[in-house]
Parts: C-alpha cells; sequence; structure tokens
C-alpha cells in the first residue's frame, strides 16, 4: 500500500467482507503521532485465524492461501516504532487499532482519508459508518443521518459520491487528514 | 454534520433525473475493491469513474465494488453492466482508461477494444 489511507480501505473491506453492519473509524493525531481504531460490529475473527490474524499464512479466503492485509498494516506501522492490535471475541465484532510516528523516516505518508472514506461509503453501500476524530471522539460523519436524508438514493451514485468526498474532506482537512485544501465553493 | 441543504438539492435532482428514465439504471460500473485492486489503485479508479460521470451529468449510473476476482495481476479491475447487454471486463484500469471507459463505453456505446481484460 502506499500510504495509510489504503491501509484504512483495506481494513474496512474486511469488515465488509465478514458481513458487519456497522464500522465505528476514529482518528486521533498529536504531534507526528496519529492512530486510527476500526471497529465494526461483524461476528469476530473465526476461531481458525483469532490466535494470529495477521500472520500472512492465515486467511479463510478460499481462493488464497495468504491474507495480507493486517500484516501489512503491521509492518507499515511497526516500521515507524508504532504498533497494530486486533481485538476480538466472538459475536462481538473486531476492532483494528494502529499506531504511527509520522515523523519516521520510515513512515509512509497518511494519504487522502476523506476520499478512501468516501470510497468505502460507496463500494459497501450496506454497511453504516461513523466518523469520530480527537480524544473526545467528535462524531464528524454519520452514514445513517445522511441515508435518511437520500431517501432511497444510493452512495453508488455519482453526484452523492461527490457530495461524500466534500463533506469528509470539509471534515478532515483540518487534521490534516484529507487530500489537499478545501476547493474553491464560489 | 454540515450541508443538509446541499445534499436535500442533490437528492432533488438526481430523482429528476431517474424520473426521466422511469427509475431504471442504465448501467452499473464494478470496481474490485479487494486488497491487490486496492494496492494497485482501485481508490482512484473510483473516483475517476464518479468523476467522469458527475461531469457529465449523468446520475442513472450506479458505481459500486466487488470483492478480489483472483486475477490480482490485472487489478484494477472494473466491470461494465450495461442494462440489456453482456457486462465488459476491463483490467489495469488507471485513472486515464477509467475516464476513457466512461466517455467511450458507457456514455458512447463503444467498448474501449484495447482495455477488455482476457
Ligand atoms: N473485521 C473482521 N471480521 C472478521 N474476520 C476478519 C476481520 N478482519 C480480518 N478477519 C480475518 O482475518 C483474516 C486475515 O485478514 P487479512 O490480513 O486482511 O487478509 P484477507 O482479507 O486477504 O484474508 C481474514 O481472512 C479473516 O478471516
Ligand atoms: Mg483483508
Amino acid at each position: 500500500m502506499k500510504d495509510i489511507s489504503l491501509h484504512l480501505l483495506d481494513i474496512i473491506e474486511n469488515s465488509a467482507k465478514a458481513g458487519a453492519a456497522r464500522v465505528q473509524i476514529d482518528f486521533e493525531r498529536a504531534g507526528t503521532r496519529f492512530e486510527m481504531w476500526v471497529r465494526d460490529n461483524g461476528p469476530g475473527l473465526p476461531p481458525s485465524v483469532s490466535g494470529n490474524p495477521d500472520d500472512p499464512f492465515v486467511t479463510t479466503r478460499a481462493d488464497r492461501k495468504v491474507g495480507l492485509g493486517l500484516a501489512m498494516l503491521r509492518r507499515a506501522a511497526e516500521r515507524t516504532g508504532g504498533r497494530m492490535d486486533v481485538d476480538s471475541a466472538p459475536g462481538r465484532g473486531v476492532t483494528v487499532h494502529a499506531a504511527f510516528d509520522l515523523g519516521h523516516i520510515d513512515a509512509q505518508p497518511i494519504g487522502a482519508i476523506d476520499e478512501a472514506l468516501a470510497a468505502a461509503i460507496s463500494s459497501w453501500p450496506g454497511l453504516d459508518f461513523e466518523v469520530r476524530i480527537g480524544p473526545e471522539r467528535r462524531v464528524v460523519f454519520d452514514s445513517r443521518a445522511v441515508k435518511k436524508e437520500l431517501n432511497g438514493i444510493d452512495f453508488s451514485n455519482p453526484q452523492v459520491h461527490k457530495f461524500l468526498s466534500f463533506s469528509l474532506r470539509e471534515e478532515l482537512a483540518p487534521l490534516g487528514l484529507a487530500a489537499g485544501p478545501l476547493p474553491d465553493v464560489s | 454534520m454540515k450541508n443538509l441543504d446541499e445534499l436535500r438539492k442533490i437528492r432533488d435532482e438526481v430523482r429528476k433525473g431517474l424520473e426521466l428514465r422511469s427509475g431504471t439504471h442504465r448501467a452499473k460500473i464494478v470496481v474490485g475493491m479487494g486488497t491487490c485492486g486496492i494496492a494497485a489503485g482501485a481508490r482512484d479508479t473510483m473516483k475517476a469513474l464518479m468523476d467522469a460521470l458527475e461531469k457529465a451529468g449523468v446520475s442513472d449510473v450506479a458505481v459500486t465494488a466487488t470483492g478480489c476476482a483472483g486475477f490480482c495481476e490485472r487489478e484494477p479491475l472494473v466491470d461494465v453492466e450495461i442494462t440489456g447487454q453482456a457486462p465488459v471486463r476491463y483490467g489495469k484500469v488507471d485513472v486515464a482508461a477509467a475516464s476513457r471507459i466512461v466517455k467511450e463505453h458507457v456514455l458512447g456505446g463503444k467498448k474501449v477494444e484495447s482495455l477488455v481484460f482476457g
């Protein structure tokens, strides 16, 4: 993965694949420390995986015998002196936590977290998303509220996708988590 | 959350566009969003597809995702399913290829032969 935002998208894909209904995604940034949590309410790690979910040779994929997503995230985090942990209990979902030191010479860039989230929301429209920032966990995005307003129009719609990118960018740019400066809306 | 008025405006416009076609979609575009797809750039591919459609004012085409199809070296994979036609699979769809596919195939009705997978 070329940046942290793509790891995030890949971790959300695990939740979607596992059949979770909801993911809660938290970000904290202070100085060069960056942390994220992805918590889902899916079935939890299957027993065959739960001892070592980020061993690349542990996967429940039927088509290929390696699962790389969690292993890659662990490497990316630990390379910066940070860490990655996976917490799960049967029936209580999975929480993936990763901490990075962005000032470390081996740190990947954060990338466009706003675009990663917008892509995730359009990719898995059946999954509800809540995004929170800071130690106070302020909610900055709730896909259920958007869905309610949309009243039957899908997240896979191009106009709606643009709206999603735009509002996520507005919320995440102040933390330096978005692709670029705010677009000029004049 | 901000912008709910903006959202209602979008909703009403999209609905008008869909009503013109009595609620049916002209096409569905599916992007491979498994680990290999994501590593190969599928997120930017999806964005390019969305942007091209949005700029063309198209609201009756849905862009969504699927998991790993097992052709990791050909990712990003994109399937174009035009209603009433056989689906077409494209491989190695980067940002430039994505906007070509929207222009020439989804809107223009002509497959981009050089990008077809297989
Ligand atoms: N959110 C989750 N819910 C349930 N199981 C998960 C979740 N995330 C990961 N897993 C399990 O851990 C395995 C390894 O995940 P990962 O490293 O992303 O590789 P892959 O997704 O390619 O299998 C998966 O095959 C799955 O069994
Ligand atoms: Mg995975």
